[in-house]
């Protein structure tokens, strides 16, 4: 009887290297590192699974066009980047024909009392993440993985305190702090709440 | 500020935060799979812990306690006192509980036995013997409890009997206190002690030696009064009539 021992998983920078190689084992060694973390991230927007999926192809479609000329200094970060944007397409399509009972609907639904506005506004989209990313970067590392984990990947509450190993009232304090500096920082940045 | 004007804004942000971001999220989830490996490790190694426990112990709980409910007894329910009593291979003072009237009854025996419960051919188990000459498996009752349920105008009795076998084993010091109140009576002999409780349930008890075995009768009269003597009086006049 044959041993079938499963390969370990290789660097992104071996993986970016059969990219630029344009071996397509690069698509399947991506496959075999992130598809799982992947999917996480395009099913916490569009909390459907076979949409979730098709996003995962059109990312590696674009990682396979993409890389070169690109080469990613985070291959992860890269790919979320990705995957989230095609999630976020879909998610619109889908939304504006009916509300999407996401992981990201209801992190914005808790940013309610910061955009409660549904009419298009004048605020300059590059004036706000440039405040958000000053906010971000003032946060503690703990809080900024919480508002990342949650604002950027929409992750359920949930997850993020399992991941973070605590309860998930802890995570839930956290955001609720997390949430009055962000106001602080709006306002204090001229922005109207 | 719309919704749409957030996601977008969030996806502007620095690539730097981004990247930084991933390479935290990365560490986190390796840190969450060393406490589940962990976490699996140890609930692995406490049932281990838990198993090899249990067979150190065994044996010394069998050595101290004799085996696991080695002492705990057996019971069997008969549907009327002809099967008790051919069981007991004798007859008690309650082949004269008038079962027929009773609006529900139960005959349950509880006794110990050295015989295993498990050797019991189709449940079918030889008479309880209080003795046994030819050196064979014993089993020796314990408790006989007739629960019973009788009309009481518009109410019902509650009717208890039980037998207790094994008399010397029962504290007697409640006699003095029946005695001291002249709660008894004598009946062809036999020292009955009787009291009603004032708990507002018309509860009564009577108890008496007979033959060895302590009888004991309770009553939970569901009418207005105490009830006792009606079904009192039918046990002892069995008594008088001496035939046993």
């Amino acid at each position: 009887m044959k041993l079938h021992l499963s390969r370990p998983v290789l660097s992104d920078e071996k993986i970016v290297e059969l990219f630029f190689a344009r071996n397509e084992q690069a698509i399947d060694e991506t496959d075999r590192k992130y598809k799982s973390y992947l999917v996480k991230v395009a099913y916490n927007i569009l909390s459907d699974r076979d949409e979730a999926e098709q996003c995962l192809d059109d990312t590696y479609v674009r990682a396979w066009n993409t890389i070169p000329p690109k080469r990613p200094d985070s291959l992860r970060a890269y790919l979320a980047t990705v995957i989230r944007n095609c999630a976020l397409n879909c998610y619109r399509a889908r939304s504006s024909e009916k509300r999407i009972p996401s992981s990201l609907t209801q992190s914005l639904d808790e940013l309610d009392f910061l955009i409660p506005d549904q009419t298009e506004d004048s605020y300059d989209d590059g004036e706000l993440s440039r405040t958000l990313s000053e906010f971000i970067r003032s946060l503690d590392q703990r809080r900024m993985y919480i508002f990342m984990s949650r604002y950027y990947l929409s992750r359920p509450i949930v997850e993020i305190a399992d991941l973070l190993g605590v309860s998930r009232s802890t995570v839930n304090k956290e955001i609720a702090a997390i949430k009055t500096l962000l106001r602080e920082k709006l306002e204090s940045e001229g922005f109207e709440i | 500020m719309t919704r749409n004007t957030f996601i977008d804004s969030m996806s502007a942000i620095d690539t730097e935060i981004v990247e930084l971001f991933a390479e935290q999220d990365a560490k986190m989830h390796e840190m969450r799979s060393k406490r589940k490996r962990r976490y699996t490790l140890a609930s692995v190694i406490s049932t281990c812990a838990c198993a090899v426990l249990v067979l150190l112990v065994m044996p010394l709980m069998y050595a101290i306690f004799g085996g696991a409910n080695a002492e705990a007894p057996e019971s069997d329910y008969f549907s009327n006192m002809d099967e008790l009593h051919m069981r007991l291979e004798y007859t008690t003072l309650y082949s004269a509980v008038d079962l027929d009237s009773a609006l529900s009854s139960s005959i349950h025996l509880s006794y110990s036995s050295t015989v295993s419960s498990n050797s019991k051919p189709d449940g079918i188990f030889g008479p309880v013997k209080e003795d046994n000459a030819a050196g064979e498996a014993e089993n020796i009752p314990l408790q006989l409890r007739i629960s019973t349920t009788y009309a009481n105008g518009d109410n019902t009795d509650s009717v208890r009997y039980y037998i207790i076998f094994n008399v010397d084993d029962v504290d007697k010091s409640y006699i003095a206190g029946y005695e001291e109140q002249g709660l008894t009576k004598t009946v062809n002999g036999v020292t009955v002690h009787y009291c009603h409780l004032d708990d507002g349930l018309f509860s009564s008890q009577a108890k008496f030696v007979y033959d060895e075995n302590l009888y004991v009768i309770n009553v939970d009269a569901g009418g207005t009064s105490h009830n006792l003597d009606p079904y009192l009086d039918v046990i002892l006049e069995e008594i008088e009539k001496g035939t046993y």
